[in-house]
């Protein structure tokens, strides 16, 4: 493995176990409020925001991961995300290669 | 910055849908152009910063959090096409894995957070790279991108009052208008989550560069 990945890769697992402190703060970004809220800020809840699902129920809504503490959370979900990017990346260099 | 589902008309992001496809399409093919095996390290990295830096959300004044969104680091080092696609790829892991932004409304957040965020850095940095000091440079292209990202947001949002009603007149979709969202999405994104999107490019391209020279230099020896 060339020193520089290595590098890359000792930067992102620092990166991750970094992450617990990046979810320490409860509060949402501003707008992305729970139906509730909306009641508390706006006094009614707009029908589409109330009634709305989503298409596809997230697997691990909120990156917490149910049974499990929000620091072993926090960590786990940056895994599997830097995971995920990872290997959507590593199909597309693959399909690439193949092509040219 | 992460529309959920909901919050938005159909109209709102259908249209966002359509202008979205033709750009990611375009920006897959140079993505697919620049990546290979020398390449694939750092823009696989820099993908999986863009992940992980949103997760660190930043408590502000007001009770609200935000954090940066890494797309300038990738627009500087491999250009806008390929930052925006890959960042578009994280909001879309975000969206369908973990609930974070909605599905319907990919579109617009992928057009805000990835395709302004990474034209808006990438002119900036080369407006201003080799003209002024280059650490100033890296951090005003990133302030800029996710500022400009978060007028986009702003402005989706604040449209919305105007797009439906209920029939005792109450808004169907967000609730506040542009008077409301402006300063609350673009201001604290100007003050506070800009910042951090700058110091994080600082930091990020400048560790890069290190690597860069150093390997370089041991290429040498």
């Amino acid at each position: 493995m060339k020193k520089s990945t290595k590098f890359l890769i000792i930067f992102m697992i620092i990166l991750i176990a970094l992450t617990p402190f990046g979810s320490l703060s409860s509060g949402s970004a501003w707008g992305e409020w729970e139906p509730e809220k909306f009641k508390e800020i706006a006094g009614f809840i707009p029908k589409s925001i109330q009634y709305t699902k989503p298409i596809v129920e997230a697997m691990i809504p909120d990156y917490q991961i149910k049974g499990i503490g929000s620091t072993a959370s926090a960590i786990t979900s940056a895994t599997i995300g830097a995971l995920l990017t990872l290997a959507v990346l590593f199909g597309l260099k693959q399909m690439t290669k193949r092509e040219r | 910055m992460h529309i959920p589902d909901g919050f938005v008309s159909p109209s709102t992001y259908i249209v966002s849908t359509v202008v979205a496809i033709p750009l990611l399409s375009i920006a897959l093919k140079k993505t697919k152009e620049a990546i290979n095996d020398e390449s694939f390290a750092l823009l696989s990295s820099l993908t999986a910063f863009s992940f992980i830096v949103m997760m660190f959300n930043i408590p502000i004044p007001g009770g609200t959090t935000g954090h940066a969104i890494g797309t300038a680091t990738l627009s500087i080092l491999f250009g806008p096409w390929i930052a925006a696609f890959c960042v578009s790829l994280t909001l879309f892991i975000q969206a369908i894995v973990f609930g974070d932004g909605g599905i319907t409304v990919f579109g617009i957040n992928s057009l805000a957070m990835g395709f302004t965020a990474a034209f808006s850095s990438h002119f900036a940095y080369k407006i201003l790279g080799g003209k002024i000091n280059n650490q100033v440079a890296l951090f005003v292209s990133g302030w800029i991108g996710i500022v400009l990202a978060s007028v986009i947001v702003a402005v989706v949002l604040g449209i919305q009052p105007l797009l439906g009603v209920d029939e005792s007149g109450k808004p169907i979709y967000f609730p506040f208008g542009l008077n409301v969202t402006i300063p609350a999405i673009v201001g604290s994104h100007i003050l506070f989550f800009g910042i951090a999107e700058g110091i994080a490019t600082m930091l990020v391209v400048g560790f890069i560069e290190k690597i860069k020279a150093k390997s370089k230099q041991e290429a040498l020896v």
